[in-house]
């Protein structure tokens, strides 16, 4: 399906780990720990879904609920990590990520990689008992450097046309 | 079924004390009284003129929860659709938008021009022998009405004109959406999500309620205000006004904190043109205040202000529209917009879109803490006991004697937007319209 050569056996487990760690630091919020994983020109996005006949109408603007650079990221996780400078994650909610369907590819220059994986979220937040399930596709541009994977870029395809939770105040 | 079923009118919201039952928050009864009482007599919010620039585009929208189909027709000319196919009731348009010269029925294909006239039937059209008027069986049509761009639609032939229903509300939301010849544009197609509460939580909160800034706010608006401190951010908000601006209407706004120069945060090449295209006192209004919030009756609501997320950045004003679609006692379907002046560079376009992804979505760092504010609120309010109680906008008895007296703008206005004089006044529309 892509004309990418798959990445060999040895980086794709870094490649694995690298996807596990995240989640895992995702799930323990220590977001902190996993904006030291990112590279400093990351792009984070998440566009809005919709139904459209054919192919989604290309639009100059898009809207969406992610847009973030690394400073953004820093103030939205600076923000999560005393609960005086948050109400919604005061307490933390409970998150769990699944990551499944992984692939890596070359990523057409030395050391950088383009991998697509699924991801599944599910959350419980302090005013809502029933859990809530976020689920997408991850497009996610990787870069090595000095023997450290980090992440250059991430694309969210969002599976719901309506986001059934009031917020997302966690990272997928 | 009558409001007296839930409490006279005068109890559940009561002028005089400023108290408000929560089952206005949380009664299923009146809610399914207010789709009727408020949605169905009211002007709401479909879209704007931007999101459907050709002939035969088409937007799927909601009115109050009735599905509609917003239409340019091939004359230019928008109409508004019950989304419903006259002769058994299925949904013809089922993609979010489009173009289309018409709309066909999934069921027995029966077939409308965007102009809501019926055109073909799969089956034959003599099987009636003509004992059927077939124009019968057009698309139920709804009023539409425009204003600086915005589409709004009603059923209710009874109601005033569009522009009687906006009235003084007109010269705010032409401080927006016509402060430039080409007046605003909505960037992209808005998303939507589900928010844990009573829609009236969120339009009440953005008639606007000023204290909630502090509490809820505080942290984020000290990180991308220039450090604004708590104190100062305070302060502004206690002075900034709040203004009743009839029929339901409200706004506040918040004034610039010392050392923010006017027109911080907008392109000035715009300022330009806001100045030859706006009065007096709304420029004066607009380039010394730093927040701009506001809710068109019942659920049509904006807010307006400049952030940088980094130091080296200039600070960027972005616009978020948003429609809170009633969709339960406790559940709100959000709808949002974010929206620039037609004539910005697209840069400027794209950053301020950028900013309000940043503060004013489900994901926003200013919404992220409002939907947990508003479901704690919910959960609080729904027990045999709690819905019971009553909520206090008691503020407005120290401040129906604050009015300002040289506002620049039509309607009442108040000192503080910590009054809940127009937030409370929503609630004393919804209160005339509940009574019957």
């Amino acid at each position: 399906m892509d004309n990418n050569q798959q990445v060999d056996d040895a980086t794709y487990r870094r490649i694995l780990n690298f996807l596990y760690d995240e989640a895992e630091l995702f799930d323990q919020h220590a977001y902190g720990r996993w904006l030291e994983r990112v590279t400093p020109d990351i792009r984070y996005r998440m566009p809005g879904r919709g139904f459209y006949e054919g192919q989604a109408p290309q639009q100059q603007f898009v809207n969406g609920y992610f847009d973030d650079d690394y400073a953004t990221l820093a103030v939205r996780i600076d923000l999560w990590s005393r609960p005086s400078t948050t109400t919604a994650e005061s307490p933390p909610t409970i998150t769990r990520h699944f990551v499944t369907n992984i692939r890596a590819y070359d990523g057409g220059r030395p050391h950088t990689y383009r991998v697509t994986s699924h991801v599944l979220v599910f959350r419980v937040r302090p005013t809502q008992s029933q859990p809530y399930f976020f689920s997408g596709r991850r497009e996610d541009q990787l870069r090595e450097e000095e023997g450290e994977m980090r992440l250059a870029a991430r694309d969210i395809l969002m599976d719901e046309a309506v986001l059934m939770s009031p917020n997302l105040s966690f990272l997928v | 079924m009558k409001i007296d079923d839930f409490g006279h009118p005068g109890q559940l919201v009561d002028p005089e004390t400023g108290l408000v039952s929560r089952r206005i928050f949380t009664d299923p009864g009146i809610h399914r009284l207010e789709l009727t009482r408020i949605f169905a007599r009211s002007w709401l919010f479909v879209g704007h003129d931007s999101e459907l620039p050709k002939p035969g585009d088409y937007l799927r929208r909601v009115m109050g929860d009735d599905p509609v189909i917003l239409a340019r027709g091939q004359d230019g000319k928008p109409r508004v659709f019950l989304n419903a196919c006259p002769h058994r009731g299925a949904l013809l348009c089922r993609a979010d938008a489009g173009n289309a010269m018409g709309y066909v029925c999934p069921y027995h294909g029966w077939s409308f021009d965007n102009t809501g006239q019926l055109t073909a039937m799969a089956d034959a059209p003599e099987a009636y022998k003509g004992r059927v008027d077939l124009h019968t069986f057009n698309l139920l049509q709804a009023r539409v009405g425009v204003h600086a761009g915005l589409i709004f639609a009603t059923f209710d032939p009874q109601a005033p004109s569009l522009d009687e229903y906006l009235g003084d509300a007109r010269w705010y939301i032409d401080m927006l959406f016509a402060r430039t010849p080409g007046g605003a544009q909505a960037l992209g197609a808005p998303v939507r999500w589900v928010a844990q509460k009573n829609w009236k939580y969120g339009a009440v909160n953005f008639a606007a309620d000023g204290p909630h800034a502090l509490k809820t706010h505080g942290p984020i608006t000290r990180k991308i205000a220039a450090g604004m401190p708590l104190e100062v951010l305070r302060t502004v908000a206690l002075e900034g006004p709040a203004v009743r601006a009839g029929n339901g209407h409200g706004c506040i706004f918040v004034d610039l904190p010392p050392g923010m120069p006017p027109w911080v945060g907008f392109h000035p090449d715009m300022v330009g043109l806001y100045q030859k295209t706006l009065t007096p006192g709304q420029l004066k209004l607009k380039a010394n205040m730093f927040n701009k919030v506001m809710t068109i009756f019942p659920n049509l609501s904006w807010v307006h202000f400049p952030i940088s997320f980094a130091s080296d950045q200039p600070p960027v004003n972005f616009f978020n529209v948003r429609v809170w679609q009633p969709t339960g006692p406790d559940r709100t379907e959000i709808w949002n917009w974010f929206f620039a002046d037609r004539e910005a560079p697209d840069e400027y376009k794209q950053a301020s879109l950028a900013a309000g992804i940043r503060t004013f979505t489900a994901a926003g760092t200013f919404d992220q803490d409002d939907a947990e504010a508003w479901a704690a609120i919910d959960a609080g309010s729904r027990g045999t006991v709690g819905r019971e109680r009553m909520s206090s906008f008691q503020m407005i008895l120290a401040s129906h004697d604050e009015r300002i007296a040289d506002f620049p703008g039509p309607g009442e206005a108040y000192r503080s937007t910590y009054s809940e004089m127009s937030e409370f006044g929503l609630l004393l529309r919804w209160r005339e319209l509940m009574a019957g």
